[in-house]
């Protein structure tokens, strides 16, 4: 099982989002760790955007997308990928 | 007639909808439902294609099929996505996965089978979140990207017809009933 830092995986969230199409809409992005009951696990990956109602549909799959690339490839752990209002 | 997983997308679209001129947030509890319900229209697709493809199609087989179904388990069927999820196969099933073309090395999965795996397994942690922790937020972006995922997961699983990608589905279909473990050999 790997399991990556979770303050590397939130930099490298903020990496891909910074280059998305959303980049200028980025907000606040938190990670947290799950565990379940059979030892796998999740990771709850939330990323704020500004103005989120007015953001395209296609953007954020894009953005969910490669978010869920770019830590499946650091970590066993599945990436659940949540979208928030900014603060 | 609609089958129930197109009824059930159809009630998580219509619970993020708007009645003319109303404006404001939409309720939570819409948000909520309208997750929870594209989960269980993913998880009522997948119980429909596992008991077709391992029963049978035949109209007098439904109550058995619907006995069968009652047999597989939202962790079972966690546990065996989790392992098609990346491009290369779990180890402890590829074998079993494995096309007869590929003799040896590693089983990749197939993309429409990828796409299915992180679709329930995404729909089934936002639902267990919708359902049962008022602490996590989730928004209306999350809701109808959600139902679109699973439109399309149901809609590539259902245009991938080749003999192999056939092929994958039925051993699929077994390890579902599984819970995706097999007994290993020594």
């Amino acid at each position: 099982m790997q399991h990556s830092d979770l303050t590397k995986l939130e930099e490298r969230v903020r990496e891909v989002a910074r280059k998305s199409a959303l980049g200028r809409h980025l907000g606040n992005v938190r990670l947290e760790a799950e565990a379940d009951d059979e030892g796998s696990g999740l990771l709850r990956v939330l990323v704020g955007v500004r103005a989120l109602d007015e953001v395209n549909d296609v953007d954020l799959e894009r953005l969910l997308a490669s978010i869920e690339s770019a830590l499946s490839a650091l970590d066993d752990r599945f990436p659940s990928v949540r979208f928030e209002e900014a603060a | 007639m609609a089958s129930y997983d197109r009824e059930l997308l159809s009630a998580a679209g219509s619970l993020l909808g708007r009645r003319a001129g109303q404006k404001g947030k939409l309720a939570s509890a819409r948000i909520r439902r309208s997750l929870s319900t594209s989960y269980y229209a993913l998880f009522h697709f997948l119980l429909d294609e596992t008991s077709n493809r391992l029963l049978g199609t035949h109209h007098d087989l439904r109550q058995r099929r619907r006995i069968f179904a009652r047999v597989l388990t939202h962790s079972g069927m966690r546990g065996t996505f989790d392992k098609i999820r990346g491009a290369t196969i779990d180890g402890t099933i590829g074998d079993f996965l494995r096309p007869s073309t590929v003799p040896v090395g590693p089983v990749r999965s197939p993309v429409f089978a990828q796409n299915m795996a992180k679709a329930f397994l995404d729909a089934q942690a936002k639902r267990n979140d919708a359902d049962y922790d008022l602490n996590v937020p989730l928004s209306v972006s999350d809701a109808r990207l959600l139902k679109a995922r699973v439109e399309h997961a149901i809609a590539g699983w259902r245009s991938a017809d080749s003999p192999s990608e056939r092929d994958f589905k039925h051993a699929l279909c077994m390890l579902l009933l599984l819970k995706g473990q097999l007994r290993k050999e020594t």
